[in-house]
């Protein structure tokens, strides 16, 4: 009987559709009609919650500068947000001990080298958005995984990296207020280890430019003209040695590491001498930014060494280059800084004058240097597109030169160290496999004095 | 001393400072469409169904894999003459969605490319004058990010995206509305 039943079923159709396309019965137009009308409709509604319905108010928020991590408060609706990144690098040295002149005791000291691998960063960003103008974002940071030390190493440390408050007023001027990353450099602000390549920042952005620098202040920062944008800001100033009021000071601004021993880092700094630092960035050209930032002031100079409080004038200036081109990459950047009358630094710690013959006259090559500066030229090629184009993977090979000196100039009556002008050569590849995982690995070849090192590094933002 | 009172009153300034509300902009698919046909009489609407053999096809020419079937082509008449097609679609980013507008010009070459909505944060949004770079392009095989486009840094996710979007516009409109013209 089913064959039956498929055979009258078949009739029926084909009468159907004789009669459908000869002759339509009005009723079954009118009903394909009205098929067609809700098939239109189904469409139409399928649209609007594809499409339609994702379009909200679009506030008008910028970048202003930050990384993609750091950032991610401005793009969230009321309420908290919470981001983070971290980076983990294991490093093999070539030679297992360096000679290094040691100034502070006039000899060479020999350094023994051992490969290691850290936990160095692991950061959570948490933030808060009042109301659409009022918006909280902050930057907490675990150090070397651990606030007490391992069994021959140094302790970690948990710091406050930012924490600011962000009152929106209009693109071209928003006020900034708490502890501020000190806009200078590339790096500085832009310090997730994904979006750099090297398992280490560049060592001018270590020495040169104090990364990861920050201070208590407040200042303003917006988008004058679409893709310029500019940032602002009074922060308390640095210090330059610690306070003795009976011997000498030990100094916290040093011949081979610049200025970074001096940064205060909001942890109960010293206003009684402030610094103002600026920025520009252009963005207007696709694929390129370009800028300049500038830091000066005064750095707050404690007594020591039987010599009052006082100041000293700082400045510190950079220029930058980010460009790309299909998989190319450059990024170039040159900083230089002055210290005026940098002989009251050395003074307050004792560091005699070279034609002091009480002591060796090497002694004087400790002296803090009144010019110092430091630039790196960066490329990098990223093969993906040649073979899989539209992947979001990314493999690319990077070559970086560096050149910079903490002491290119001293105080006159000091000797300069030769050593403290370095070079430094990196080789190396970056891998994604997703645009906020780059997993590292390069090779730096340092000055002859200095071991050459193999690095490997893995890193995470979200 | 003198610094420091200056510092404290600039605190006080910054912090009083009345934060006006920021202007809102909203894009309905009236505006969207006024803005990519700004001379057009009539807006005439076709809906299109890909049949599984269709999708295979277009998904060969763009590339890219496609996650609906239904495209909704908006033509822009002025009187009988065609000036461009606009699609709307969405994709999501990293976990939210990205909504835009593809106008295509007769001649299959894009008219232009907007951004209507954007969920993510902006960092991720490339620059409006990144998008401008699709103005009069075709879909061939310079049409992929780093090739022909330019990439954007820390934007490596909608950059993609969005260019495999619009290489699925683009394959749709030829094979299933360029053909029958």
């Amino acid at each position: 009987m089913n064959w039956l039943k498929g055979f009258w079923l078949k009739i029926g159709i084909i009468i159907i559709a004789i009669f459908g396309l000869s002759a339509p019965v009005p009723a079954e137009e009118e009903k394909i009609k009205e098929l067609e009308e809700k098939v239109e409709i189904l469409a139409e509604e399928i649209e609007k919650m594809k499409v339609f319905e994702l379009i909200p108010e679009l506030g008008k928020e910028g970048r202003y500068g930050f990384g993609p991590a750091a950032s991610k408060v401005y793009g969230i609706g009321k309420g908290i947000s919470l981001a983070g990144y971290g980076e983990i690098f294991a490093r093999f040295f070539d030679k297992n001990e360096q000679f290094n002149f040691n100034p502070s005791s006039a000899t060479d000291t020999l350094t023994h080298l051992r490969d290691d691998s850290d936990m160095l960063r692991f950061v959570i960003y948490a933030g808060y958005k009042f109301t659409d103008s009022i918006v909280f974002n902050s930057e907490i940071e675990f150090e070397h995984a651990k606030t007490s030390a391992g069994p021959d190493t140094s302790a970690g440390e948990v710091s406050v990296e930012f924490a600011y408050l962000d009152f929106l007023t209009h693109p071209a001027f928003n006020i900034r207020g708490g502890l501020l990353l000190i806009p200078v450099g590339i790096v500085n602000e832009l310090h997730e280890s994904p979006t750099y390549h090297g398992v280490f920042r560049p060592e001018t952005e270590q020495v040169i430019i104090p990364t990861t620098w920050r201070e208590n202040g407040v200042g303003i920062f917006g988008e004058i003209v679409p893709g310029l944008e500019y940032r602002l800001y009074t922060v308390a100033g640095l210090v330059t040695n610690s306070r003795s009021t009976t011997g000498n000071a030990t100094l916290k601004f040093t011949h081979d590491s610049g200025i970074r021993g001096g940064r205060q880092q909001g942890v109960r700094s010293i206003t009684e001498d402030m610094a103002y630092t600026a920025r520009v960035d252009y963005r207007g050209i696709p694929g390129t930014l370009v800028g300049a930032s500038i830091y000066t002031g005064n750095a707050h100079l404690p007594a020591g060494n039987n010599l009052p409080d006082t100041s000293v004038g700082i400045t510190l200036w950079d220029a930058h280059l980010k460009a790309e081109y299909q998989g190319f990459e450059l990024r170039a950047l040159y900083a230089s800084g002055e210290i005026d009358d940098a002989q009251e630094i050395n003074k307050r710690a004792n560091i005699r004058l070279a034609s002091d013959t009480t002591v060796d006259g090497r002694w004087s090559e400790r002296s803090i240097g009144e010019k110092f500066y430091g630039y790196y030229v960066e490329g990098a090629y990223d093969v993906i597109p040649l073979f899989w184009p539209g992947s979001i993977r990314y493999f690319a090979p990077f070559v970086r030169y560096e050149k910079y000196d903490t002491q290119d100039g001293v105080p006159s009556g000091y000797r300069d160290l030769s050593e403290t002008e370095r070079e430094v050569k990196t080789v190396g590849i970056s891998f994604k496999p997703h645009p906020n995982i780059n997993i590292k690995a390069d090779y730096q070849a340092k000055d002859d004095f200095l071991s050459d090192q193999y690095n490997l590094g893995l890193s995470w933002m979200f | 001393m003198k610094k420091g009172l200056l510092f404290f009153l600039y605190f006080i300034i910054a912090f009083t400072w009345p934060a006006s509300l920021l202007a809102k902009v909203y894009v309905t698919k009236e505006e969207a469409l006024k803005f990519a046909f700004q001379e057009v009489d009539t807006i005439d609407k076709k809906v299109v169904f890909l049949s599984g053999e269709e999708q295979k096809r277009v998904e060969l020419l763009a590339k890219a894999k496609l996650d609906t079937r239904i495209f909704t082509f908006y033509i822009g008449k002025k009187g009988e003459n065609i000036l461009g097609y606009a699609v709307f679609g969405s994709h999501v980013v990293r976990t939210k969605p990205e909504v835009y507008m593809v106008v295509i010009n007769p001649d299959a070459t894009i008219k232009n490319v907007h951004i209507l909505a954007f969920h993510e944060p902006e960092e991720y949004l490339p620059p409006r004058r990144w998008f401008e770079q699709f103005v009069g392009r075709v879909l061939d095989d310079a049409l992929w990010p780093k090739r022909g486009i330019r990439a954007v840094s820390g934007a490596t996710l909608s950059v993609n995206g969005i260019t495999q979007e619009i290489r699925k516009a683009l394959a749709v409109f030829q094979l299933m509305l360029l053909k029958e013209r």
